[in-house]
């Protein structure tokens, strides 16, 4: 019988009120500025100059991934694994990285599958810990989730496998237990993301994972395609969607209500997932991207059971009725208007699409975004919003990577390569940024899962893609080229000190209000920084900053110093912001 | 995708001279005489005297053999004809057809290419390479490709079409407004035109106008899923949410836009095979009733295809429906042998088996889920016996490699109970329960079983989820009044009575309930009266 031990951490981080906790000088600040022509307006941004720097051999994050490809047979898991987690798993005020490994999908018990976790020494640079973490988490790995499952103020990891899933218990002392058999949540077969969330708001974290298609080794098909030959299947040749997992947190053990929910009634082909209040009711609700079958929106209508609305909201299909390859997918509030919007990438020849949610339903409002076209050529996986360049609005990178061979101009090294894509938010439209996905050279790879967060503690936000049978990217962001914007980051804690899950924070800076939710699990198969980044451009104080937390409730915060962290908890805050009720 | 837009056809609404290419060579005019055409003839011959004739473009042959055998096999035939006839256009035409219709892109492009040296002035085989290049992955030689044919044939309306279709899914909705205007302008009554008009409109905010325009070309083309869908969404965009706008889109989600076509398209259709198309094929014949000629199709397929458990399944599907018991099972069975771990084989060989073990008890029987076997000869209950024997052997396999399908569980509880082993039936069906607990199927077969089984309150709750599926089934609410009644809740009991009466009081089925209720009611009165324990 394991034993599990959760230690209660003690709660070190000085908290009250709204009080800085940056401790760390950026580690970028010395280097130079070359002359890049940016202004300190996004129109000033130079169209050529690399925004990210490859920096992962320089600072140690040396994780190569394998997906165990081997042309004589190959396994549908293999073309779409690949997640990776930010994380701050030893409390020392800075994002570690835990990266997933495949391995050989029907034989994954070997080293070669090993997950690997870096530690950041705080200087910048990482070491590999994954032994003395006890974090390999063996198996023919997909995506993780990270988060505070259990409560006791430090982060686990789930993950998620092409066979069964393994939940890694920190125990706040640097190392995991395998807690598998204890806290259940094993979904077996072919499972992609994860994402924890409180459905039903009773303080605990519920957890929900995708299911790709019903999939073991035993039936994985082999397809010719007509015009490349033998290569991967697409997910409908199974014939096989299957619904995704709920699993209800019943005090500390993982119980899958899957059909209880009444999440049993649709089938798709899972592999990305988000949750939030799309409705605005008050209650979560999830949405789950499907490759090749109608997206799924379950709205949450009432306690406890889920309706699927994907249809009827226009999130099944895009607005020309067409089914898409769902993939990766965020809820971000594009336009300013506190409901969030959805994003997903999608397959090659497919647009990755913008469903902007209006008066009660979803409009395809891709195009008008400027975000169609550009994405066409392009097969999309991991993506995040995110405001690269400090200038008070989010930006967005696609991590982009083929499934299928291309028919003529074969890249010799890895057929499925494909150059990721950072576009630049100008205000009403997203533009592609030069040199293509902010970086030179740039990352030209088969890239899967990405995560956002700040590694370096310099106040912006960096980016470490997973790329399947490649050496993983850590794009540094070049802070130096924003020596004249500003930023502010808060951690967002609830009263048992746990990241505050679905909480809005609000700030005023200048004339420009922003909001971001804290929600780490996004993109594709991937967990990012729980905090809440915000630059702030020119402006040199915020004049407000509200919390309004997943029950409904607001808090108003005293305004922080600009270019510092901050914890925001709740329930320390200055009150009711002025003219809001709960 | 742009895929494929090329299946579905444009009714023809200028089809008379559509079919001729739209920029040809004008003829002599009127007046010239038979003179004129002597000297031009002459002219002709002088030519043709002194210079060697051009040889038509070589034949494109297949150089990858890696093909589907059956698309091989289509693809053959029209090489072999395009061998005797090589400067027949309508024969290369066919070839190309045959490469295209079958995702074979790039022979496909070749020969549209020579169809092009043949008939120079005919739109439609530059229009097809075209196609075949944005099909085979090169969007922007096919979109530039596109672009030329409309420049030099600006009447050929399927151009502009896909033209308007490229802008749109571009986002540029004023170029996508100008092609199509000259489409229209072309074919002013084209469906698809308008279609992509309405859809035009929509994305413009102008909902009103899309509705106006879907409506027209819903009611014209009742078959056009992507003009409903698009209905749909322009109706909820004025505000409209009912059933309607609920049909609309979940019947049109997933159609692709039809095209304008040139009518000689319409020929590529017949040319397409693969596994997949003949075994798709296969599925709408049996789905149609037309068991006779899915057996012929799929056979043909499982010929080039000899070790496909797909198309074995469905070909023994193919043979029960069409009345061949013994090809059926003796299908499945190689079907089960050739992909054991394939729940589905064993699934179907599972329902195949309980079909030919209770014809063998009665021809006549009826297959209620919870009915006992009627009387047979003990031949006939042997015969039964093995049929039942192998039914549960598979049910058993296919709870085994399928068991998040409810249909193994269930198939296998219905073997289990046909078999006689009533404790495994339900053990099987509680799994299939678990997967959908509110399933009217499986609920009332629990029913039935529980019944059965002489547990009264699994019984009734099954029954409770019947009716709560299937609130205005009459049967499940006078099930429901004997249960309750059984269970002494005569009150309950009066209640579903009451149900059963709201739906048919005529009914004997509710008289007699409504008879037994009461003699039950009665009796229970009298023995609660008689009871010594009675106050």
């Amino acid at each position: 019988m394991i034993r599990i031990q959760f230690f209660l951490v003690a709660m070190i981080t000085v908290t009250i009120g709204c009080t800085p906790s940056d401790s760390k000088a950026p580690t970028k600040g010395a280097t130079p500025p070359e002359s890049t022509g940016s202004g300190s307006s996004s129109e000033g941004l130079a169209s050529t100059s690399p925004w990210f720097e490859e920096a992962a051999a320089e600072v140690g994050l040396d994780f190569q991934h394998v997906s165990g490809a081997d042309r004589s047979k190959l396994y549908i898991p293999e073309i779409v694994c690949g997640g990776v987690a930010l994380l701050d798993y030893d409390n020392d005020g800075d994002l570690d990285v835990y990266c997933v490994q495949g391995g050989r999908a029907p034989s994954p018990q070997v080293e070669a599958s090993a997950n690997h976790l870096y530690r950041n020494r705080g200087d910048g640079t990482f070491e590999d810990v994954t032994q003395e973490a006890g974090a390999a988490a063996l198996g023919y790995g997909m995506g993780c989730a990270a988060n505070d499952v259990d409560r006791d103020g430090d982060i686990d990891i789930y993950v998620s496998n092409a066979g069964s899933n393994v939940f890694l218990v920190n125990q706040g002392n640097g190392t995991f237990l395998e807690a598998s058999d204890v806290l259940g949540a094993d979904a077996p077969g072919l499972t992609a993301s994860a994402a924890f969330f409180d459905y039903d708001a009773d303080g605990d974290l519920d957890l929900c994972v995708t299911e790709y298609v019903g999939w073991t080794p035993s039936s994985d098909l082999s397809c010719t395609a007509t015009r490349s030959g033998h290569d991967y299947c697409q997910p409908n040749n199974y014939q096989a969607p299957t619904a995704d997992h709920l699993f209800r947190n019943d005090g500390g053990r993982f119980v899958e209500v899957t059909a209880e929910v009444g999440m049993s009634n649709a089938k798709g082909n899972g592999l990305g997932v988000v949750s939030g209040d799309f409705d605005r009711d008050g209650r979560l609700d999830l949405f789950i991207a499907n490759d090749g079958t109608h997206n799924h929106l379950w709205y949450q209508t009432e306690p406890g059971k889920f309706e699927e609305r994907g249809l009827r909201s226009g999130t099944a299909v895009n607005q020309s009725g067409r089914v898409e390859a769902g993939m990766g997918v965020a809820a971000v509030d594009i336009d300013g208007d506190e409901d969030l919007d959805l994003f997903l990438s999608h397959l090659l020849q497919e647009s990755n699409t913008l469903y902007l949610a209006k008066d009660g339903y979803y409009e395809d409002a891709t195009d008008r975004y400027g975000l169609g076209g550009s994405s066409i050529p392009h097969t999309g996986f991991g993506l995040g919003f995110f405001d690269f360049d400090l200038d008070g609005d989010l930006d967005l990178f696609i991590a982009n990577g083929r499934v299928m061979q291309p028919i003529e101009n074969v890249p010799a090294n890895d057929p499925y390569q494909e150059e990721n894509l950072l576009y630049e938010n100008t205000g009403s439209k997203f533009r592609v940024l030069e040199p293509k996905g902010g970086s030179s050279p740039p990352l030209i790879a088969t890239s899967r899962g990405a995560a956002f967060g700040d590694l370096d503690g310099d106040g912006d936000t960096d980016i470490v893609v997973i790329n399947r049978d490649g050496a993983l990217s850590y794009l540094r962001n070049r802070r130096e080229q924003l020596s004249d914007r500003h930023w502010v980051m808060f951690e967002v804690r609830d009263g048992t000190g746990a990241f505050a899950q679905h909480a809005r924070v609000t700030i005023q800076a200048g004339d420009k209000q922003q909001t971001r939710v804290i929600d780490p699990h996004s993109s594709y198969l991937s967990s990012n920084d729980p905090r809440a980044a915000f630059g702030l451009g020119e402006a040199t104080s915020i004049t407000s900053v509200t919390v309004r937390w997943a029950d409904g409730t607001e808090e108003g915060f005293a305004p922080p110093a600009i270019d510092a962290r901050h914890s925001l908890v709740r329930g320390t805050g200055v009150g009711k912001p002025p003219g809001k009720q709960p | 995708m742009l895929s494929r837009m090329h299946q579905q056809t444009d009714s023809p609404a200028i089809s008379s001279h559509a079919s001729i290419p739209e920029t040809r060579t004008p003829g002599p005019r009127r007046g010239t005489g038979a003179a004129l055409s002597c000297a031009l003839a002459v002219v002709l011959l002088a030519v043709s005297s002194c210079t060697p004739s051009k040889p038509p473009p070589p034949i494109t042959r297949l150089s990858n053999l890696d093909v589907d055998p059956l698309i091989l096999a289509r693809v053959d035939e029209e090489v072999r004809k395009a061998a005797d006839a090589p400067g027949n256009p309508k024969v290369r035409c066919r070839l190309a057809y045959a490469y295209d219709a079958n995702g074979l892109e790039e022979p496909a492009i070749t020969e549209y290419r020579a169809l092009g040296k043949i008939a120079p002035n005919d739109p439609l085989w530059p229009y097809r390479a075209a196609i075949c290049l944005i099909e085979s992955g090169n969007a922007a030689g096919g979109r530039a490709e596109i672009v030329a044919v409309t420049e030099r044939f600006p009447n050929f309306a399927p151009a502009w079409h896909r033209l308007a279709l490229i802008h749109l899914e571009e986002g540029d909705l004023a170029a996508a407004r100008a092609a199509i205007d000259r489409c229209l302008a072309s074919r002013p009554l084209s469906l698809p035109g308008k279609t992509t008009l309405a859809d035009i409109h929509l994305r413009e905010g102008d909902a009103e106008r899309a509705v106006s325009i879907l409506e027209d070309v819903t009611r014209a083309a009742t078959d056009d899923r992507h003009a409903r869908f698009l209905l749909g969404r322009a109706y909820q965009r004025t505000g409209r949410d009912d059933a309607v706008v609920e049909v609309l889109l979940s019947e049109g989600a997933g159609a692709v836009a039809r095209a304008v076509e040139d009518p000689r398209e319409q020929t590529m259709a017949g040319l397409q095979t693969g596994l997949a198309r003949e075994v798709d094929r296969g599925i709408a014949l049996i789905q149609a009733g037309r068991a006779a000629d899915a057996v012929r199709v799929l056979e043909a397929a499982l010929r080039a295809h000899p070790n496909d458990s797909n198309i074995m399944l469905n070909l023994a599907q193919a043979r029960a429906q069409a009345g061949d018991t013994p090809g059926a099972l003796s299908m499945i069975k190689t079907a089960a042998e050739t992909d054991s771990k394939n729940f589905r084989v064993h699934l179907v060989r599972a329902i195949l088996e309980l079909g030919a073990g209770d014809a063998a008890m009665n021809p006549k029987a009826t297959g209620s889920l919870g009915a006992p076997p009627p009387a047979a000869s003990d031949a006939d209950r042997e015969k039964a016996r093995k049929h039942y024997e192998t039914a549960l052997a598979s049910g058993s396999r296919a709870a085994r490699f399928g068991p998040k399908e409810w249909r193994s569980h269930f198939t296998y509880a219905r073997a289990a109970h046909r078999s006689g082993q009533l404790d495994l039936a339900r053990s099987a069906l509680e799994k299939a329960q678990q997967i959908v607990p509110n399933d009217a199927e499986v609920n009332q077969f629990m029913f039935e079983l529980t019944w059965q089984l002489n547990d009264r309150k699994a019984a009734l709750a099954a029954l409770e989820r019947v009716v709560a599926v299937n609130p205005n089934n009459l049967v499940s609410w006078v099930n429901l009044v004997h249960t309750r009644a059984a269970l002494e809740d005569f009150e309950g009991a009066a209640a579903a009575l009451e149900r059963a009466r709201a739906i048919d009081p005529g009914h004997p089925r509710v008289i007699g309930a409504a008879e037994k209720l009461d003699t039950l009611r009665a009796a229970a009165g009298s023995s609660q009266t008689n009871s010594p324990r009675s106050p």
